[in-house]
């Protein structure tokens, strides 16, 4: 009952937005209203699953199981925080006449129907509605990603949309594969498709055609996860996009489209009646999705991009964890957690700089603390989290996840604390000479702008917030009770016991 | 004329497979949306075939739909808008017509040999419509990767997503309405976006060529 009621709020409140009838002002009211019923109702549902106060439901098309809970909870913690961001955000662009009441009633139906899909594709038991949702996401976003229709906008946008249809659409073709195999081991038609039924029946399922099943999941889906080598559009579209879509795209749509390929792993398991033939893939992508970044963000001038590239590189992390062997499920749920709460508060922070400066490279910008001490500070803040120093949700993912592959891949393990440190070292230097030391040829600052003391926003109240979560995070993931609840949410999506 | 068009079977196969390897070396725009709407026919006169020979009901809504969507509607809706955003008719290609058909040939008769070792391929509703659904989705993905121009990418991505339906034809054949549905809108909506991407692309750049997206780099 209350998901529907919190799907009839996302669906309802683009057809309002869209209305010429209701102000823009009300609009982005509207938005955060919107946020709030559906992140109420979600919650409702979803804490007493998280929390182990109720065993998971499965309402038919939908299930709720504890990673699915807080997967939908960290949607509409993320959808929230970026229609309050939005409020300040598009005002200000409005304001400096950047945008039209056209483009921010299209900036608030597109971003409402975001939520909307990811909300489907987390909560979704039937392969079909879940494929749907996915493409869904794509498609609204799409627009999102061609908001400002110039400077490479429109080519991130196109290959956003060619990239990711393509790849979700091999998945398709692995979800078909699916349901040849439920069908050739004797499934009922009306049950071919649905993730519980799946996995109860998952030894009648042809290994074979689940290997293939489950490789076109992988690249297909993977796509949208943005695996190396999969991951070209990725940058483009997450550096183009207004920066609080680009909160919900770093920060919340990866962890949907990777959970989406872990569901499959799991009823890939059980028909293959192991898990070391599916984290073979995770550990190889993996690796290479830490590389690469690691190796790119030593010469990346665009801070955009460099939060782009460092999603990759969380992606990888969490594919890494998840094929060093089950037990790798446990740190990826925190770290899913941490990387949520950083990277979205890294990429309000950015928009906070966008708003100020109107450019998204390192050389030309000058010296951001000395302007805008209040942004750059929790921007450092949340830079620092997602490095994973202690005290961040992550110290304590990554803690587990390094110690975890020393027992048991140490070679593997190496190589991706040798990505983390070109990281860590291209990050840190970008970030240092971006709050502190500024370009020479730094744009000239508009004098208006340069004696006007910064003021504590929406963005900074947002991101303070999310700190606050992430530092909190951290502490509780290190407590036996932290490590239980992360163990109970890697279960639900385990073959195996843990 | 119910029980001839089951009958037909394989000439609709054959249609439908030689639609997109004629594809590859056709340069004009109208020429490959023609191709594209007679690939999309004949899977629908595919899918009516089979609805008759298994007599199954669910396939008839699934044929007019592939019937009405794919071979009316989105080439309508493309050459409106390749007509309104005043594109040049002759699209680009990194390969000249006669070494695209040739690839696209040589890459079917690898897939031929390829499918017979496919773990499913003993079990599928139909054989030879299995080898066609992965040859077509093949030619696509060809389509996608040789041509230099937003329109013919946009083609290829439509063909890879015919592959798919023939592929499920062949595979599990019974998908619920409500997801065949929301899969053609999903497909219509993709295509929808895409022209009006192309269209804004031609008036910003003044060219579909998709050399000049490559404005952003690392």
């Amino acid at each position: 009952m209350h998901l529907t009621l919190a799907f009839l709020a996302l669906l309802a409140t683009p057809l309002f937005s869209w209305l010429p009838v209701v102000p823009v002002k009300a609009v982005r009211g509207l938005g955060v209203l919107a946020a709030s019923v559906a992140a109420g109702f979600v919650w409702t549902t979803a804490f007493p699953v998280l929390l182990g106060r109720v065993e998971m439901r499965s309402l038919g098309i939908w299930f709720v199981d504890p990673m699915s809970a807080l997967v939908a909870s960290l949607i509409v913690l993320v959808y929230l925080a970026t229609a309050v961001v939005s409020v300040r955000y598009l005002g200000h662009e409005r304001h400096e006449r950047l945008v039209t009441d056209r483009q921010v009633r299209l900036y608030y139906v597109m971003m409402h129907l975001f939520a909307f899909a990811m909300l489907v594709t987390a909560l979704a038991n039937h392969l079909g509605v879940i494929w749907f949702g996915l493409e869904a996401t794509t498609l609204a976003t799409t627009c999102l990603v061609a908001f400002y229709a110039k400077d490479g906008a429109l080519e991130a946008a196109w290959k956003y949309i060619l990239l990711c249809s393509t790849g979700i659409a091999l998945g398709l073709v692995g979800i078909l594969m699916v349901g040849h195999a439920a069908a050739v081991g004797g499934l009922q038609h009306a049950d071919f498709l649905y993730l519980d039924t799946l996995r109860m029946h998952a030894s009648s399922l042809s290994p074979d055609i689940m290997r293939w099943a489950f490789v076109f999941v992988f690249v297909g889906i993977g796509t949208k996860v943005g695996f190396v080598p999969l991951h070209t559009w990725l940058p483009d579209a997450h550096s183009k996009t207004p920066s609080p879509i680009s909160a919900m795209l770093s920060g919340i749509l990866l962890n949907v489209a990777f959970v989406t390929i872990l569901r499959f792993k799991g009823v890939t398991d059980l028909a293959l009646g192991g898990t070391e033939w599916t984290e073979k893939f995770f550990l190889v992508f993996g690796i290479l999705s830490v590389l690469l970044p690691g190796f790119i963000l030593l010469i990346q001038r665009n801070y955009k991009r460099m939060l782009a590239y460092s999603s990759i590189e969380h992606m990888g992390l969490l594919a890494f964890s998840v094929g060093l062997g089950p037990l790798g499920l446990v740190p990826a749920v925190m770290h899913m957690v941490g990387h949520t709460l950083a990277k979205s508060a890294l990429f309000f922070g950015a928009g906070e700089i966008l708003l100020r400066w109107k450019t998204t490279k390192l050389d030309h910008l000058p010296a951001v603390f000395t302007h805008a001490p209040r942004t750059a500070v929790l921007f450092l803040l949340a830079i620092l989290g997602i490095l994973a120093m202690p005290g961040s949700t992550l110290f304590a993912s990554e803690y587990l996840m390094v110690g975890y592959g020393i027992n048991t891949h140490l070679v593997s393990t190496l190589i991706v604390l040798l990505g983390l440190s070109l990281v860590a070292v291209g990050m840190m230097r970008h970030t240092l000479a971006l709050l502190f030391e500024g370009a020479p040829a730094a744009t000239e600052v508009p004098p208006a702008v340069e004696s006007v003391r910064e003021p504590w926003t929406l963005t900074h109240a947002v991101m303070a917030g999310e700190l606050a979560l992430l530092g909190a995070a951290g502490v509780f993931f290190l407590l036996p009770s932290g490590l239980a609840f992360a163990t109970r949410v890697a279960q639900s999506i385990s073959s195996v016991a843990l | 004329m119910i029980a001839t068009l089951a009958v037909l079977e394989p000439l609709f196969a054959v249609v439908f497979l030689f639609a997109s390897v004629l594809a590859m070396p056709t340069f004009r725009v109208k020429s490959l949306l023609r191709l594209y709407a007679c690939s999309s026919i004949a899977l629908a006169l595919l899918i009516f075939s089979f609805a008759v020979r298994d007599a199954s009901g669910h396939l008839y809504p699934l044929a007019l739909g592939t019937l009405f969507v794919k071979g009316l509607v989105i080439p309508a809706l493309l050459t409106n808008a390749i007509r309104r955003s005043g594109a040049s008719e002759r699209l680009q290609s990194s390969l000249r017509a006669a070494p695209s058909l040739f690839v696209t040939v040589a890459a079917l008769l690898v897939t031929a040999l390829l499918i017979q070792h496919l773990p499913f391929a003993a079990s599928a509703a139909s054989a030879h419509v299995l080898y066609l659904s992965i040859a077509v989705a093949f030619a696509g993905i060809l389509m996608m990767v040789l041509r230099r121009d937003v329109f013919s990418q946009m083609v290829g991505f439509l063909f890879i997503e015919n592959g798919i339906a023939a592929f499920s034809l062949a595979t599990i054949v019974v998908i619920p309405v409500a997801i065949e549905v929301g899969i053609f809108s999903i497909v219509l909506l993709a295509v929808s976006m895409m022209a009006l991407l192309s269209h804004k692309v031609q008036e910003l750049y003044g060219t579909s060529d998709t050399a000049s997206l490559r404005e952003l780099t690392d």
